[in-house]
């Protein structure tokens, strides 16, 4: 086991990390930073490139995938992603993975009493059968699986799917993680499961000190789960955004419009709904200048020239310095009315 | 939630239903094995006993093989006779068709297990290496196994007597049989020489055995085998691609480790019920193997059986195939029930 990391190092930082697949790059420059038991949200549309980051950092990108920029490190140590025996040991045991669809992540043709040993025996090579049986049983326990000892030897397919996430969760921290990234973990979930697993997600955040970066299309839930926020369109983060100022504080045009998308309680659902006209862009063919430009209700042809700067919309307060600074990647950003 | 009532009530129906499947196989076998043998012209009381008989003689002999019987009665006494295992006599052999199975089965047994073996075991690795490794080593395996699947198995035979054989390099014996004439057979308890030669401690009948067995087995496993890793490649290419392998290498657990547990595992469990067929089909098909061999098994008495018209020979050979197909099927599937979790009965 890895000591605990000391509170002023960020358990992981991410610098200018950049993904291509093949000759198209999908992940453009994006700077995260994760403090010990903070509570990350990524957010945006299908195919903005979430879910390659979320691989990206385990070390994990489909074939054809590449990081081809940046630097990550990860409880003080920078990750080498050419050293596959440093990243196997790393991973699970540093940074842990959980992923959209329960139904399609567990083995189904292995216990999940197995599945979850696998996960310590890893790490823990040296533990006894009955010391593994037993940290399985309460790991299980521990993410509200009742009866863990017959549920253990059971198969995946005699578990719901709420079941498995918890499952499956509980292979993500049995080695007691610094970072765990949830990719989209309640989408596959109905309403009240989603509730649950995202309950859950919290308690542990509490209990063990994990730090989680939760990965959504659903503003809403990032903006009652996060402390912060970070908003991503075709490949960058175009704001970072303390989630106490996310809804009447959003400053880039694109966050505003996720915001309004939301369905308000009273309203009618399907009706009198915001949604922003137009897609996303190709990222292989971007629009030059910024990438919303061509869907922005605020463009100004220079929108459509160079880089936007990245302008800082609040600093944070001194007694929390460095957690709350929120940032939006916009020309206009301090021009454009909060919503 | 499983309850065990209604799981095993499921398992009950679902053996029921292959019982079912199981006897009706068998029956449209033996029907149509009947009906074939009586569709081909010719007396079988005149093959028996020669073209210079008396009609009285003819007459004695029709009676007695029940052919003035109705022919529905004569097809239960067929079914009769096949259940007891009195499969008739065969002129061309002079014996009890049953005799001459029972003295040739377990030449052709033992060639069409060992061929399975290398099959099997040849097909898991290509496949496990061809789907891990990718790239050249990929393509390699791809247009083997195809040019595999597509090679007459008598010419492979032939060519492998010629290259290796006794007659090219010499590495390994030619078309000479089970064993070395001057070693004697092992004592029988399976009749296989290989298993017999270990269990009685002779490692030399059984390295004998084993380098006799080897071309002929070989020229029978490549067209199976060549099945057997395509079929493996394609479904580890699918398993590789689950959501779930990428969660098991998110425990820290390595490429090839995930690969063997499980993608391998769960690419083999849907490959053997194929594998039933392909081990029935070994044993019933190995005719141009063995005549290419010379090998003593149940092939070369059915040729024989086929051209001399002895057709209790051949009707039970096809019967027998039938059964065999049959309980191999049925072996697979239950196999696959006890190995696959998702359809074992939960005892819990
Ligand atoms: N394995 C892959 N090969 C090629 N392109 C991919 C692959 N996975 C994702 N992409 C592309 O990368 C972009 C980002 O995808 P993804 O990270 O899955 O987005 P998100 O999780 O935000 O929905 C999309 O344009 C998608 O088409
Ligand atoms: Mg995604």
């Amino acid at each position: 086991m890895s000591a605990a990391p000391s509170p002023a190092l960020p358990a992981l930082s991410v610098e200018g990390l950049r993904v291509a697949y093949g000759d198209v790059e999908v992940v453009r420059g994006v700077d995260l930073v994760v403090r010990p038991g903070e509570k990350v949200g990524v957010v945006g549309e299908s195919g903005c490139g979430k879910s390659t980051v979320a691989l990206a950092l385990m070390g994990l990108l489909a074939a054809g995938g590449s990081v081809t920029g940046g630097a990550v490190t990860v409880s003080g140590s920078r990750v080498d992603y050419h050293d596959e025996r440093a990243l196997d040991r790393m991973r699970g045991s540093q940074l842990s993975l959980v992923f959209q669809d329960p139904l399609t992540s567990l083995d189904p043709v292995k216990s999940i009493g197995s599945q979850i040993a696998e996960a310590l025996r890893r790490h823990s090579p040296r533990m006894s059968r009955a010391a593994v049986r037993a940290r399985c049983a309460e790991l299980l326990t521990a993410v509200g699986v009742p009866e863990p000892e017959r549920r253990l030897r059971q198969y995946p397919h005699e578990f719901s799917g709420g079941m498995r996430q918890r499952a499956l969760i509980a292979v993500a921290v049995a080695n007691d993680p610094a970072v765990l990234i949830a990719d989209e973990p309640t989408t596959a979930l109905d309403v009240t499961t989603q509730a649950q697993v995202v309950d859950l997600l919290d308690s542990l955040v509490d209990g063990l000190g994990v730090a989680v970066v939760l990965v959504t299309h659903d503003i809403g839930l990032v903006s009652e789960f996060c402390d912060r926020v970070l908003v991503m369109y075709a490949g960058r983060v175009v704001e970072e955004v303390p989630s106490d100022v996310l809804f009447g504080g959003a400053a880039h045009p694109y966050t505003r419009a996720l915001l309004e998308s939301l369905p308000v309680p009273g309203r009618p659902r399907g009706e009198d709904l915001a949604w922003i006209p137009g897609a996303p862009p190709p990222l292989s063919a971007l629009p030059p200048g910024c990438s919303f430009a061509p869907r922005c209700a605020w463009a100004q042809p220079e929108c459509s020239v160079g880089t936007p700067p990245r302008v800082v919309v609040s600093e944070p307060s001194v007694a929390a310095l460095g957690t709350a600074l929120h940032t939006a990647e916009c020309r206009r950003a301090l021009e454009v009315p909060r919503g | 939630m499983s309850r065990p009532t209604s799981s095993t009530s499921a398992a009950l129906k679902r053996g029921a239903g292959a019982l079912l499947g199981v006897l009706a196989t068998l029956l449209l076998a033996s029907v149509v094995s009947f009906v074939v043998l009586r569709a081909v012209p010719g007396d079988p009381a005149r093959l028996i006993v020669g073209p210079l008989a008396t009609p009285d003689v003819l007459a004695g002999v029709r009676t007695q093989l029940g052919l003035d019987d109705p022919l529905w009665l004569q097809y239960l006494h067929y079914l009769r006779d096949f259940a007891t295992l009195q499969w008739g006599y065969s002129y061309s052999n002079g014996a009890d068709v049953t005799a001459v199975i029972a003295a040739r089965l377990p030449a052709t047994l033992e060639l069409a297990l060992w061929a399975f073996l290398f099959a099997v075991v040849g097909a898991v690795v290509v496949a496990t290496l061809a789907s891990y490794r990718g790239g050249a080593l990929a393509g390699v395996a791809k247009v083997v196994s195809l040019v595999g699947l597509g090679t007459p198995q008598f010419w492979v035979a032939l060519v492998l007597v010629l290259v290796l054989g006794s007659s090219g390099l010499g590495v390994l014996p030619g078309p000479s049989g089970r064993l070395t004439s001057f070693l004697e057979p092992p004592p029988h308890v399976t009749g296989l020489y290989t298993v017999d030669g270990l269990l009685a401690g002779q490692p030399i009948v059984f390295s004998d055995a084993l380098a006799h067995l080897a071309l002929p087995a070989i020229s029978l496993a490549l067209i199976p085998g060549a099945f057997l890793t395509r079929l493996l490649t394609a479904n580890q290419a699918d398993v590789a691609r689950a959501p779930f392998v990428t969660v098991v290498r998110s425990k820290g657990v390595s490429r090839w480790a995930a690969h063997r547990r499980h993608v391998l595992h769960n690419a083999l469990l849907p490959s053997l019920a194929s594998a039933g067929l392909v081990l029935a089909s070994l044993i019933t098909g190995s005719v141009l193997v063995e005549s290419v061999f010379n090998w003593p098994g149940i092939g070369q008495v059915l040729v024989q059986g086929v051209q001399r018209q002895d057709f209790a020979v051949v009707q039970a050979f096809v019967l027998l195939s039938a059964v065999l197909y049959v309980a191999a099927n049925t072996a697979a599937d239950a196999v696959v029930a006890l190995v696959d979790p998702r359809l074992r009965v939960s005892t819990r």
